[in-house]
């Protein structure tokens, strides 16, 4: 429990930071481990009710591992009606899941992120962070190929 | 003194420590509006909206929830109007999409008049009024029980870790859950995770 | 850095910084700003300054990295001062090309500069539509300043507001300078400004706070990243200030968790101003304490409302509270809490420094000032731009925008997102105004623009909005959760052809219950698309019911 305690250090153990905590023990783990959750609630006397429903509010939280590659379309207004539907179908298709899952062997996980303000040039995907803009469902399967 | 405020609740004068609901107050004064979040034990919650009352001030209506609504001095309420009973029916209707047989929710589409199946079905069973969650928290202050998600696909959940040691001791929640829902997933959950551990 | 106490430090400082932003011959801006992926503006001004070196004029000729320039679908762009040559979807590979010809000879790149039918090739901001009909009293810092540098802000008269509220005007002063601006919220509501900071300011409470409301939830707003992340130090500036005014301490950001570069910004603001006394104990020798502390949304529409942001804050879920007790008199901690939004401050030091009267001539009657909108949608020229109040939406969409690009017709413009509706292109010369705009369904919202042309189908729009709230609202509220619920399946089956009128009533007295009784604005407003494209594409529905015998 090293990595959360010094999470909890980054903090000075504040429980207004409780968000910003979970979201580093995502960002460290990838996903947020149930033991993290429980202690958490205990090291900052919150009930673990309220962490649980923390970490789970938000779509960017994720109580299960997530896969080696994490592909995020941009779920916006702009990409949406300038093609971003078509993107996530084919990738739906293509990797035989649906958004929010991982395939089975473990190498892609598939979510839409918030409007990422590059309106200018969707749809967008981002893939480990790497950002691809102008995406279309073609392109897809060639992008795919190049991460593995 | 000066705690004391006067509002009237559908004709009625009434007099109200400040501080108070509008529902507490109609409670005192045995006017009905109807309820499914609210629990005298439990801090209001104003998730259901069915207590939606009409109130005047400054000329202006406005539909508030009852439960929540603090008064104030010269408030006028009416707690039938008929854009609060379509309100209310029309919430009645929504939540009987997710929880048909619901005998609470059967005495209320009775009472406003609404359709059993205007929405279809889609039995989720749980109305989400969170009175086993708060009860839970707020009185037992055990907190096995969870809110998860959110949006269309907010649930409720138990916290095996913790529901399994406390729950066979306590199922206070249980008679509160208006579709008895909470019952069967503390069943589930307990099946789920191989058994009571006591 | 030496610690600012005085108006005379300042001044001194002033001087110092002008002189050394004056000592350089030239600067090329790049901008490395999120509408057009930065990494490549970070890898053409290393280019750049690669190419200097070479020459030997580095210390004549200075790069700067900095926020985002606006034109995002021409990005990335860089701007050469003092000539302001503009270059446009600038590569890497253009550096050698770009200090050889324009730097060292004083000729134009021609590929790289902007061309369309009416004006030809143009080089020049001035000559560029998009840039000469813009009022870019906030935007026009991004393409001169680098945001780390809290020196640049300064050079160009950053921080002189503050300055001059904290030696030289008493709090109600200030708070009356902003009244009289009759500044107005540009988060969503229009709320007057001075009137929000009047009840915080006079609620009884020894402890206040002031919030920034940088989570910019709506899909298709990108303006207030353009700020915080061209220039945290005006929104900085404008806070202090209206702690000042206000009588809080303690202050708070709340802003976007998945843009590093734009937190990384903000953080070097604080710490800047920290060093230089504008943040932390006896301000400018004032005896005016204040602090400020970063919070992160995590991303879900719903926490930028005003209680459930309020709640985050405070490491709580963030669902809305109802507001029969505002938050200006109750908010965080359940103390007095003034929350503003990023475009609100950043207009704050403005008024401050060259006064109301002065900002009042901007705008129209009852909305003043400028707003920064994003162009999004179907339109040629997306990205950010700021207007004064007043300007019809047809010279934004076509004098500006460039038009829908693509050959295809316009058919609406929709502002406010989720939240917002759609104004036909019958009705395109409407002015841009708070009332104006929401008189037609269409409140402005936050300024995302989205523009649609005539091959857009309404109801795929409107079913996107819903599809959008049914995962970013918190559920707690039955009118709000589940009329969505059941108005997308009813929906859904209008699109597939087996709708009735029936359903279409059924929507209707779903949407009214939803505006009446839901608990937060997010579901008193869900059904507004909804309702704008009732009104004014009824057509699109219609066709697509079953015909009634
Ligand atoms: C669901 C919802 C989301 C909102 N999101 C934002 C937002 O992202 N940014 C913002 O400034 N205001 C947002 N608002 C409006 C805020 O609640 C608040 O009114 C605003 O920040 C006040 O600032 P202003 O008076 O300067 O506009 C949102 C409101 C609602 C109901
Ligand atoms: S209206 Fe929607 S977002 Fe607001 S409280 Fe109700 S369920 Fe939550
Ligand atoms: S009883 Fe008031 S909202 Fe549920």
């Amino acid at each position: 429990m090293d990595y959360l305690e010094s999470i909890i250090e980054k903090y000075s153990r504040r429980r207004n930071f409780l968000i910003e905590m979970l979201m580093d023990v995502q960002h460290e783990k990838g996903y947020i481990p149930r033991e993290s959750i429980f202690y958490l609630s205990k090291r900052l006397s919150v009930p673990v009710n309220e962490v649980m429903r923390i970490a789970t509010f938000y779509k960017t939280f994720s109580l299960k591992p997530k896969a080696e590659h994490v592909i995020k379309v941009c779920s916006g207004v702009s990409c949406y009606i300038r093609g971003g539907r078509e993107v996530v179908e084919k990738l739906e298709n293509l990797l035989g899941i649906k958004v929010g899952d991982s395939t089975p062997d473990m190498k892609f996980s598939l979510e839409l992120s918030s409007c990422s303000g590059r309106c200018a040039s969707g749809p967008e995907i981002e893939i480990d962070g790497e950002v691809y803009g102008n995406v279309k469902p073609d392109d897809i399967e060639g992008i795919l190929k190049k991460i593995g | 003194m000066s705690d004391v405020v006067n509002i009237t609740i559908d004709g009625k004068e009434c007099k109200a420590e400040k501080g108070m609901t509008i529902l507490q107050v109609a409670l005192r004064e045995g006017i009905d509006i109807p309820t499914l979040c609210y629990h005298k034990d439990l801090e209001p919650y104003g998730g259901c909206r069915l207590c939606t009352v009409e109130i005047e001030s400054r000329g202006r209506k406005n539909y508030v929830v009852s439960c929540l609504y603090p008064v104030e001095e010269g408030l006028v309420v009416k707690t039938r109007s008929p854009e609060v009973e379509k309100i209310r029916r029309i919430i009645v209707e929504l939540l009987l999409a997710r929880a048909p047989g619901s005998p609470e929710l059967i005495k209320l589409k009775e009472e406003y008049g609404a359709k059993e199946e205007k929405f279809g079905k889609e039995p989720i069973f749980c109305i989400l009024c969170g009175l086993c969650v708060r009860y839970c928290s707020e009185v037992k202050k055990k907190y096995a029980i969870s809110f998860v998600q959110s949006g269309v696909k907010r649930e409720i959940s138990f916290i095996p870790e913790i529901a399994l040691k406390e729950c066979d001791k306590c199922k206070e929640c249980f008679p509160l859950c208006p579709t008895s829902y909470a019952q069967a997933l503390y069943l589930l959950t307990q099946a789920l995770s191989g058994g009571p551990s006591t | 850095m030496q610690r600012i106490s005085s108006y005379e430090d300042f001044l001194k400082l002033k001087n110092r910084v002008q002189s050394i932003m004056a000592s350089s011959e030239r600067i090329i801006s790049v901008c490395g700003g999120g509408g057009c992926s930065s990494k490549d503006g970070k890898k053409i001004a290393s280019a750049l300054k690669d190419e200097l070196g070479k020459k030997g004029l580095e210390e004549k000729i200075k790069v700067k990295l900095t926020g985002c320039h606006g034109m995002c679908s021409w990005g990335p762009s860089i701007i050469i001062y003092p000539e302001e040559i503009c270059y446009l979807k600038v590569k890497e590979k253009d550096a050698t090309e770009i200090i050889e010809e324009t730097i060292l000879r004083n000729r134009i790149v021609d590929r790289l500069v902007y061309e369309d039918e009416k004006v030809g090739k143009t080089p020049h901001l001035k000559d560029i539509p998009f840039y000469n009909r813009q009022t870019r009293l906030i935007l026009g810092y991004n393409t001169k300043i680098d945001p780390q540098s809290i020196d640049d802000y300064i050079a160009l008269g950053g921080y002189s507001a503050l300055v001059k509220a904290l030696t030289q005007m008493s709090p109600t002063d200030v708070l009356e300078e902003i009244k009289k601006s009759n500044l107005r919220g540009r988060g969503g509501g229009g709320f007057p400004a001075g009137q929000k900071w009047e009840t915080t300011r006079n609620a009884k409470s020894d402890i206040k706070y002031v919030i920034v409301n940088g989570h910019e939830g709506e899909p298709g707003a990108y303006m207030d990243r353009a700020i915080l992340g061209g220039n945290p130090h005006i929104v900085l500036e404008g806070l202090i200030i209206g702690a000042y005014a206000i009588g809080a301490r303690q202050g708070f950001i709340y802003t976007r968790h998945d843009a590093p570069d734009l937190l990384k910004n903000i953080e070097t603001a604080i710490s800047k101003a920290r060093e230089y006394g504008f943040i932390g104990k006896n301000i400018l020798g004032s005896g005016f304490d204040f602090d400020v502390e970063i919070h992160l949304d995590i991303g879900i529409f719903v926490s930028g409302e005003s209680s459930a942001l309020m709640r985050s804050i405070e490491g709580k879920i963030p669902e809305p509270r109802p507001k029969y007790i505002r938050t200006s008199v109750s908010g965080i901690y359940e103390k007095p809490s003034n929350l503003n939004n990023v475009e609100t401050w950043a207009n704050v030091p403005l008024i401050i420094e060259n006064g109301a009267e002065w900002y009042s001539k901007i705008g129209t009657e009852r909305s003043k000032g400028t707003k920064l909108i994003s162009l999004s949608g179907r339109i040629k020229n997306a990205g950010v731009i700021e207007v004064p109040f007043g300007m019809s939406l047809r010279e934004i969409v076509f004098d500006l925008g460039g038009g829908t690009g693509n050959g295809n017709d316009l058919k609406a413009v929709h502002f406010g997102s989720a939240m917002g509706g759609s104004i036909p292109k019958e009705l395109i010369d409407t002015p841009l105004d708070f009332d104006a705009c929401a008189k037609l369904g269409a409140p402005i919202g936050a300024g995302g623009l989205l523009v649609l042309d005539e091959k857009d189908d309404m109801l795929e729009l409107v079913s996107y909005f819903l599809d959008f709230l049914s995962t970013e609202s918190c559920g707690k509220c039955v009118p709000c959760r589940e009329g969505i619920r059941q108005i997308r399946k009813l929906l859904k089956k209008i699109k597939d052809g087996s709708g009735t009128y029936q359903d279409v009533e059924t929507i209707r007295e779903i949407c009214d219950v939803q505006k009446e009784a839901s608990l937060c604005a997010l579901g008193r407003t869900a059904s507004s698309p909804l309702e704008s494209a009732l009104k004014y594409f009824w057509k699109e529905f219609e066709s697509r019911l079953v015909k009634e015998k």
